[in-house]
């Protein structure tokens, strides 16, 4: 039973797709287990079809290219059978890092704006303080975490409103470690420095 | 051969009953003819978006044609259940904008996790009843939600984007994109 959706804000970014990838793996990572999300998308993208109708046309250059011409490269291979869709098929950096007490960060290998990973928390740890910019979104894949907005747990999204003050703590809950799929606009610092910058407790 | 239809022209309609019968002669004929006339209608407006969210032309021109030709492709997989026509095209020309224009590397992973588990079969929807509904909610939307959500979706704007091409607060921004979407999404929701 998922609990905790993208903000329709976010999820309609998703849809337009003017959103950096990092955090649509993110986001297509909560539609996995989602099908209220599923569904809102289907009604996004449906609008979409809608106002693509509503413009005016623009004459093609060329002909009709032979629809053979094409060559489908498929979807990338799976490189983490352990993880769901989409992150089996992502690349991560081999190495952990230890980023704050009980709490590890691994890369993950997308290029353009943005950084993510995976984030474990031992159980009970605590992500003292933490700030973040812009959008950031975190999807839990196994255990659990609370932060001032409720539990999540496998298949819940984080989607915290952004701002310059609000500061978020994190607990991880339940006797099995947890770990999320985090992803950030993160403007200034990235991945592991991004992070333990925005840790002020 | 396809390869010799003169397309100088965008088709001006395609009503919605032959698009059905044009996808499903594709998908299971491979019928060149069907395929020609779903490229007149929807190349020159999946061009016309791209151009709208500042594609270069000769791009915006590419990216047309391999919508199209992944139309041609995987139109087997096309379910006029859940999807309309425009909308599941709509959905393409994004994901191979993506990929040209923003080298993302993971669209196709990405785009195959959002299917991840198919409804009950029974769960069948009227899904031009449903666009219907869905074309009426936006008309009767207030104009400054219509802006942004044309915004949104057709320049391919960030909320960030809109907040400085409007001159107003981002939070305005996102309060009006999910006002609009809550008002568009409770007109289906007795549909469903």
């Amino acid at each position: 039973m998922i609990r905790h959706h993208p903000d329709e804000a976010t999820l309609l970014q998703y849809a337009t797709g003017a959103m950096p990838e990092v955090l649509k793996i993110v986001t297509a990572t909560h539609l996995t287990f989602c099908t209220v999300c599923r569904d809102a998308l289907a009604d996004l993208e449906m609008l979409g079809g809608i106002l693509l109708e509503e413009i005016d046309p623009l004459p093609m250059c060329g002909v009709v290219r032979p629809p053979a011409s094409f060559i489908d490269l498929g979807p990338p291979p799976i490189v983490n059978p352990d993880l769901p869709a989409p992150l089996n098929r992502i690349p991560l950096r081999t190495r952990w890092w230890p980023v704050s007490a009980g709490f590890w960060w691994r890369m993950m290998h997308v290029p353009g704006p943005g950084w993510g990973g995976l984030l474990w928390g031992r159980p009970g740890s605590k992500l003292p303080r933490h700030r973040h910019r812009g959008l950031e979104l975190a999807c839990v894949l196994a255990g659990s975490f609370i932060d001032s907005s409720g539990e999540y747990s496998v298949g819940d999204i984080s989607d915290p409103e952004a701002s310059e003050h609000a500061e978020v703590a994190i607990m991880v809950t339940g006797s099995e470690p947890c770990l999320c799929v985090l992803a950030s606009e993160g403007m200034h610092l990235r991945g592991i420095l991004g992070l333990m910058q925005r840790i002020v407790g | 051969m396809v390869a010799s239809q003169n397309t100088s022209g965008a088709a001006v309609t395609l009503p919605l009953a032959d698009r059905l019968i044009l996808i499903q002669a594709v998908a299971q004929r491979q019928d060149h003819t069907a395929f020609v006339k779903l490229f007149d209608y929807f190349a020159p407006r999946v061009k016309a978006l791209m151009i709208r969210s500042e594609v270069d032309p000769p791009i915006a021109d590419e990216i047309a044609q391999e919508t199209m030709a992944t139309v041609w492709r995987d139109a087997a997989a096309f379910d006029p259940r859940k999807k309309t026509l425009a909308g599941w095209i709509f959905g393409i020309a994004r994901d191979l904008r993506a990929d040209v224009v923003h080298g993302e590397r993971f669209v196709a992973a990405v785009r195959a996790s959002d299917n991840a588990v198919d409804p009950p079969a029974d769960q069948v929807m009227a899904i031009a009843e449903h666009q219907a509904r869905l074309k009426q909610a936006l008309e009767n939307l207030p104009v400054e939600q219509t802006t942004v959500i044309r915004k949104a979706f057709l320049e391919e704007k960030t909320h960030r984007e809109i907040e400085r091409d409007l001159h107003i607060p981002l939070g305005t921004v996102k309060s009006r994109l999910r006002l609009a979407i809550r008002r568009l999404r409770s007109q289906l929701d007795d549909l469903l």
